[in-house]
């Protein structure tokens, strides 16, 4: 390395004692670095857990290549009240391999052998296509929606039914007039709905529950899904928008209609603030006792330079491990709550994010007790007692 | 030719009510392998000289010169570069590093100068063996007494076989059998490495060592 001597190593060797003899500031500096690192890191986790489980029904529908709505569906749970014809004049759009219906609706269902009554989130899918059925099924498989009066169920349903009285295969579900029974249960599907979902064709769907959907689009190889998108706006003035424009439209609504990333902006700013300030006051503490063993160093011929390196080694490494500590902590976090409504997706983005700030946080805790050191005149040495 | 050569020096320190002058036309010069003693009451001005001919303090009027370069004419980086090759200090509070051993205290010069650990950590257990506190080697500072650690100190100063070597007080917490060892060691240094001593001191058992006595009288 560039100027490496091997007096660094021996006055990093010297930083590193320095730093780990006094357990007692080492730990609370590690505690509050480790506090803010996790709070940097666990606010954006969840706040990713919070988007993807919002644009989660969107996600789970790869194939379509546009999503036809009307201006006022802003997220996959405000679908629109299409003309019959529109689905044709979407299909007779140039360009356009396939369009099909996805109905949403929500209906009160009876759950008849608990007697528990539920607002279900209803999928309609299409009977040919089966667009919009999840792949995976954990029960049966997902030709079962065939059968007469077939609805598949979302395995996050079974949660919402106590042990002595579960939701089964081949249960029955009361709406009204129509019982329908549950014939698979598909690979659970994690949304922000506390509503349990079910899925059914479409043509199953009661008439007055048929009318709000999307159309998903497929469009042919060769055109571009842009240009498509625009025609179909042309045409039929509903907007046509790629799954990713429409999960940045979901997003957008959410963070313009509630104050969600104000909240994990503030609660992560904080969190960082609460750090700076305890690790700055600790950290200056620690350099101010030390104060007289840099001036020594400087008075033994150790130059600002290599001062200002065994501080910020020093910063760093607890930096280092207050950031392995954090990462950890949250992958514990992370793993304890996947399965609740606290959502939670720690990603290497937000684990170098996290690297950022935290290494940011220490170095500015830092500074003004490297300030000190490099001010130190030698002639404190003569002044008080070490 | 002259190791130390201190001309003309004024120091004075103000306070709110007052300012008091320490230091008034004082000069002295010590020769390569002399040792100085610097000898008086407390308060006379004696540590504000030694800091003066180390290039702590800066005099109001007159001139410091070691090895004839004025150390307040150079930059303060040279300065530092310069003070740490030529001259070594045993100040009045040690200034040990707790973090480290007694060896690794010793031999901290040497680790600054990027030696081997291994080798600089012998070179210091040698030392300790000189200064009669080898069986502290692996001890930390907590450990020992006031004078082992006074030892150290000066195991640290005399470490990289410095030219000129200024003291504060290197006896005051030391026996009678230890100051005898530590300036035993000094005369040697004095005459087999050519080093030049300039300490402060007010200890009268010592004083047969000097070559050269500067007494201080102010009150």
């Amino acid at each position: 390395m560039k100027n490496w001597h091997p007096a660094h190593a021996n006055m990093l060797y010297v930083a590193y004692k320095m730093l780990v003899n006094s357990p007692q500031k080492l730990f609370g500096m590690l505690i509050s670095a480790t506090f803010s690192s996790f709070i940097i890191m666990q606010q954006p986790s969840i706040y990713q857990g919070v988007s993807e489980r919002l644009i989660a029904p969107i996600k789970a529908i790869p194939t379509a290549d546009l999503w036809v709505m009307g201006a006022r569906s802003e997220t996959p749970d405000q679908p629109t009240h299409f003309d019959p014809i529109d689905s044709y004049r979407i299909r007779s759009v140039p360009g356009v391999l396939w369009a099909t219906q996805l109905y949403r609706a929500w209906m009160w269902m009876k759950h008849k052998s608990s007697e528990k009554t539920l607002n279900w989130d209803v999928t309609g899918v299409d009977s040919y296509t089966l667009l919009g059925l999840p792949q995976d099924m954990t029960q049966k498989d997902k030709e079962a929606i065939r059968y007469p009066n077939a609805v598949i169920v979302d395995g996050y349903a079974l949660n919402q039914f106590t042990k002595n009285n579960p939701l089964k295969l081949k249960d029955k579900l009361i709406e009204g007039p129509r019982t329908y029974i549950v014939r698979a249960v598909s690979k659970p599907l994690r949304t922000y709905s506390v509503n349990p979902r079910l899925y059914m064709l479409s043509t199953h769907l009661p008439t007055e529950y048929a009318q709000n959907s999307f159309i998903l689009v497929k469009v042919k190889p060769h055109y571009k899904v842009l240009a498509v998108a625009q025609a179909i706006h042309a045409r039929t003035n509903y907007d046509a928008l790629t799954p990713q424009q429409f999960m940045d439209r979901t997003l957008n609504f959410f963070s313009k209609s509630t104050p969600i990333i104000i909240m994990f902006v503030a609660v992560g700013v904080g969190g960082f603030l609460i750090g700076l300030i305890i690790m700055w006051q600790i950290f200056s503490n620690f350099i101010l006792t030390h104060l007289h063993q840099f001036g020594m160093l400087k008075m033994l011929g150790v130059p600002n330079s290599m001062l200002k390196q065994m501080v910020l080694f020093q910063a760093a490494l607890i930096g280092g491990v207050a950031y392995l500590l954090s990462v950890v902590l949250i992958t514990v976090f992370e793993k304890i709550f996947v399965n609740t409504d606290v959502a939670c997706h720690f990603t290497f983005t937000i684990a170098l994010f996290g690297l950022i700030g935290t290494f940011a946080m220490v170095f500015l805790a830092s500074f003004f007790s490297l300030l000190k050191v490099l001010r130190l005149d030698s002639v404190e040495l003569c002044r008080d007692q070490n | 030719m002259n190791v130390l050569e201190c001309l003309g020096i004024y120091k004075s320190y103000a306070t709110k009510a007052s300012t008091t002058l320490v230091l008034e036309n004082y000069s002295l010069s010590l020769k390569s392998g002399e040792i100085g003693m610097l000898m008086g009451p407390s308060g006379c001005g004696k540590t504000t000289l030694l800091m003066i001919a180390g290039g702590i303090l800066t005099p109001e009027k007159g001139i410091c010169k070691v090895y004839d370069q004025d150390i307040y004419a150079l930059p303060h980086s040279l300065k530092v570069n310069f003070r740490a090759k030529n001259i070594s200090f045993v100040f009045q509070h040690l200034h040990l590093l707790p973090a480290l051993s007694a060896a690794e205290n010793m031999a901290l010069p040497l680790l600054i100068d990027g030696m081997e650990r291994e080798i600089a950590l012998e070179a210091a257990n040698k030392m300790m063996m000189n200064l009669g506190i080898e069986k502290f080697i692996n001890s930390k500072l907590d450990d020992l007494s006031g004078g082992q650690k006074q030892r150290i100190a000066i195991g640290r100063a005399l470490i990289r076989k410095p030219k000129l070597v200024l003291c504060d007080e290197p006896t005051s917490n030391l026996d009678n059998k230890s100051a005898e060892v530590v300036f035993e060691i000094f005369q040697d240094y004095a005459k087999n490495h050519d080093s030049t001593f300039l300490i402060c001191t007010h200890d009268q058992r010592i004083a047969h060592y000097a070559h050269m006595i500067f007494e201080f009288n102010r009150q």
